[in-house]
Order: C-alpha cells, then structure tokens, then sequence
C-alpha cells in the first residue's frame, strides 16, 4: 500500500498496483522515495479522491479487455466524467500533476466535447478569458471562415 | 494568457491594482495554464478550432501555431475511432458530383449513410477532376483542362498550382503523384509526362512541384517505364507507381531520387493493383489477395492479410480495416460494402445518395493550409 496526502492533510491508502498509473508516483517507488506518505501539495481531498476512484477501477485494464470488461469500463468512464466544470479543471491539473496519461486523455476529451458547439462568447466565459482582440482583429478572422460561426448546433448556454 | 492585472503590475510597478480594472478582471486570472487549455483544444474538431480562434491573442497564435496543428493532426489520424476521416466517393454517371460522408458511418453500424454534396474547386465548371492524392489534410485535385489544386476540404481553402510548362498534345499522356516531405516541411507534386515522339518508348519528362517554392522543376534520374496505372500511391514521403512489369518504382520526395521496392507478387501476376491500405502500401492481386507493407522499408514485413473468397475479384478496391474486427471496407462494382473477414460475408450496400462510384479518396479532416501566410489565397464559399 502507499500512502498519499492532499493539501488539506487528509491521508489515503492506496494500492500499489493502482498507485503506479501515476508515472510521477511510479518513479517515485522506483527511486525509493515513497516509503513514508506522499505529499501532494497541489491536490485537495475532494479530487484526490476521484482520482484514486479512477485508480483502482482503471487497475487491471489490461485485462479488461480479455474479459470482456470493456463495455463496464467504458461506462465507468463515462459516469466519471460527469462532474462539474471547475472540478473537471481540477481533475485534469491533478492528472497533469501526477501525469495519469489516460485520466488526462479521458478528461481532456470530456473538455473539449462541452467546449466543441459552445459560442465563443459562452467559451469566454466558461474559461473566464477576457478578449483582448479589436473588433477589426476579430471581425478579420470570422470572415476568414464565416461559417465556422453559422449553424444549428451553436449553443451560447454557459455549462 | 496573462492576467490585465499581472502586466500592469510588470509595467508600472505598481502595488495597487490599477483604478481601470474593472471587477471582471479577477476573473482574467487563467483557472487552467495554457498548456492544459492547448491538451483540450487540440482534441476539438476542425470548425470549433475555427471559430475559436476568435476567443483571445493566445487563442488565435496557439491555433495557427504549427506545432499545434501537426500535434491536431496526429490525434486526428491516429483517432481509434476514425471520427476524423471522410471519404469522398464520385459518382460515375453524370453530372459526377463528388459526395462525401465520414469514414465512420460506413465502419459502424448497419445504419445507411448519406452521402452529402459538397463544393470544391472549379466545380462551377463543367469539367470532371480526378483525385491525384491526400496527404494530412490536404487533397491535390487535377481538374481536366484547368489545371491542379491542393485544396484542405475541411478549411474550405485551395491553392491553384502554377502551370508545369510543358505542352501535352492529343496522344500525350501524365500521370500525377502528391506527398508530403517531412524533412523540408514541403508538399509536392511529381509530374511524369509521356510524350508520344512516334517511335517507342516514349520520351518521359518528370517535373516536381513544391508548394513552398510554388514552382515546378524538370529531375532527371527516371527509368522510361511503362505504367500499369495512371494512379500513383503515397506513403511515407515516397511516391509509387506499378510498372506494365510488375514492379513498383517510387520517387523518395526528400532527395528526389528515384527507386525500386521489392514486392512477395512480383513476377506471378502482371494485374496488380497498387493502393494504399490505412496508412500503408498495399498490393491486390488478382487472386484477390491483399498485400500490406505493415513497415515501410522492411521488405519481410509485407503481409497478406486477406483473400477474398468471394465475387468478382475485377470489381474489387480494398480501401480500409476497421481495427481489430476483422472487418474491411472496400468497393465492390459501384458500391461501398463492408466485408467480414471470418465469415467471408459482404454487407448489403450502405449508402444513399450516389448511384454508383467511379472513385474514392480518403481525408482527414486537419487545419493545415494549402496556403502559404501572407499569400492571397481563395476560399470555396459554401452554404
């Protein structure tokens, strides 16, 4: 077992074997430098805890495939993805920081579907990205593909 | 993505935030660093990227940046479930309209596909084009009696090629080849131009265009040969043709130097048919056995990965694997079918909107630029 602390000083025991889809905490055991708990000053218990959730369902995916796991863990994946925006944003840091690489594909690509048909107004705002572009810049590069702005699909909705 | 706040802070020195910032400015704080927001943006479609680049400074240089346009490209194509690919498929009978419909219609599902119209370059013309290639993206066009045009469908941009000089008269003939060389970050054209002198063989003049230099120039080093098709085939930086003999000859776009690749069919079948097959070369025989060259270079590395048990073999085009099912996508006769590798089994005809096909190019949809920057260009203005 190894033990992981978050930032609010709450501790977790996790598995080895679920621990080391974490390249960062990987190398860490490899190096010898996890013999005590492991820090995580940049994670809080509220995502620790998803992502340990991530850990131990995603733990023999090797075999998932083998037997026939495939469909329940792609549902799995699907259920987990189904958080809010900011604790998305928290989740991706999180995997970043410990460098989870099909965490970060799985919740990247959950970003980018919310983001795909949002109006670039809403995706300002949902990203709270002030424009620092002129209206000459920005009327420049809607007329350099015109209909990348037009369609049915365009939701300005913010979530 | 730098906060209002941070760079006035770097310019003045101030301790105080200035009194301009309004309230909003707090939220200018970036919640994700910008290479978190480039691993997001990079898995969005083409469109979405597009109208984004409207969203800020750092948006539009990230966008149009090169780097994140090859690392879009590359989760594009490599995208387990081909979302990104589309095939165009041309109708044989007149007007011959090409239509185009994603690739993953056609692997999934028993659903009918549509097969939607589309505009491309010169198409108010009456002229018929044929496809010379596709290469990340890009599709280069010869439209009969115009000329050619790398043209990106998914941008709606195209490039018209300079004129190749070189006269054709009515017994003349040329093929054309399109790749991408990676070392000189350049796309280019072969030309190879068969000019009947009334004594055999004819006289060959092979000119290669570069979109960078937006120029032709005529290479020597080209062995006359007969061509078993018109169709050249390109993988990996390299242009390939089958010769009248069997053999496959190939113009590597780097050195532009001139070669031979061995092949396991040579000298047993002279109706070959030389394709590419997902990302590789391929060969089909006439016993209807397709080839792949699983790695480029490695000549113990082609492999037969199917026979087709059944049909009129004539009528056959492999054109793509759905990974790992044992399912290929191919065109029989006129229409697109899916073929079950296990049971020998082709599924009922799946799409609508076509009558019957003459050919067929697969793209991915991807957002580099026929057009140079700074460059006038033209774009297809569509509903």
């Amino acid at each position: 077992m190894v033990k992981l602390k978050s930032n609010d000083d709450k501790e977790f025991e996790v598995e080895e074997a679920a621990v080391i889809q974490s390249e960062m905490i990987k190398n860490m055991i490899e190096d010898g430098c996890a013999t005590s708990v492991i820090p995580l000053p940049n994670i809080d218990s509220k995502t620790l805890i998803k992502v340990i959730e991530y850990l131990n369902k995603h733990i023999n995916m090797g075999k998932a495939a083998e037997t026939g796991e495939e469909d329940d863990l792609k549902e799995f994946d699907e259920q987990f993805v189904n958080m809010g925006w900011e604790e998305l944003f928290d989740v991706i840091m999180a995997a970043n920081y410990l460098n989870i690489h099909e965490l970060m594909e799985l919740c990247c690509q959950s970003a980018a579907d919310r983001l795909k048909n949002k109006s670039v107004r809403a995706v300002r705002e949902m990203l709270k990205i002030t424009n620092d572009l002129t209206e000459e810049e920005e009327q420049e590069i809607i007329n350099d593909a015109p209909w990348a702005f037009e369609g049915p699909e365009i939701d300005d909705t913010v979530n | 993505m730098e906060s209002v706040g941070d760079e006035a802070s770097h310019q003045h020195g101030k301790r105080h935030q200035p009194t301009i910032q309004t309230s909003d400015s707090i939220f200018t704080l970036p919640i994700l660093p910008l290479e978190l927001i480039t691993e997001i943006l990079v898995r969005l479609p083409v469109k979405s990227l597009l109208k984004f680049k409207s969203v800020s400074k750092s948006w539009v240089s990230l966008i149009s940046s090169p780097d994140f346009i090859k690392n879009h490209l590359n989760l594009s194509a490599n995208n387990k479930d081909n979302t990104y690919h589309r095939i165009i498929l041309r109708d044989s009978h007149p007007p011959r309209d090409p239509k185009v419909c994603p690739l993953r219609s056609l692997l999934d599902g028993d659903f009918v596909t549509e097969a939607y119209d589309f505009d491309y370059p010169m198409k108010n013309t009456t002229s018929c084009f044929w496809t010379v290639g596709s290469v990340n993206g890009l599709i280069c066009l010869e439209v009969v009696y115009i000329g050619l045009f790398i043209w990106n469908p998914t941008i709606r941009k195209y490039k018209t090629l300079a004129d190749h000089g070189t006269e054709l008269n009515d017994d003349d003939t040329c093929s054309y080849g399109f790749g991408y060389d990676e070392v000189h970050d350049d796309y280019k054209v072969v030309g190879l131009f068969f000019i009947d002198n009334g004594d055999y063989p004819y006289d060959v003049t092979v000119k290669i265009y570069s979109l960078k230099s937006d120029s032709w120039r005529q290479i020597d080093g080209f062995q006359s040969a007969d061509l078993a098709s018109d169709f050249a085939k390109s993988v990996y930086g390299k242009i390939h043709w089958m010769t009248s003999e069997g053999e496959i000859i190939f113009i590597d776009l780097v050195d532009e130097k001139w070669a031979t690749l061995n092949h396991p069919c040579y000298g047993e079948d002279l109706r070959l048919k030389l394709g590419v097959f997902g990302s590789d070369l391929s060969i089909f025989t006439s016993s209807a056995e397709l080839w792949v060259l699983k790695e480029y270079g490695v000549e113990e590395s082609w492999e037969n990965i199917l026979t087709i048990k059944t049909h009129d073999i004539y009528d056959i085009r492999p054109l793509f694997i759905k990974s790992n099912k044992g399912e290929i996508l191919l065109m029989l006769g006129s229409t697109v079918r899916i073929y079950h590798l296990e049971d020998d089994f082709v599924s009922p005809n799946k799409t609508v909107g076509l009558t019957t096909y003459s050919d067929s190019e697969i793209y991915i949809e991807s957002l580099v630029c026929p057009i140079l920057q700074n460059e006038p260009g033209t774009q297809i203005t569509q509903s």
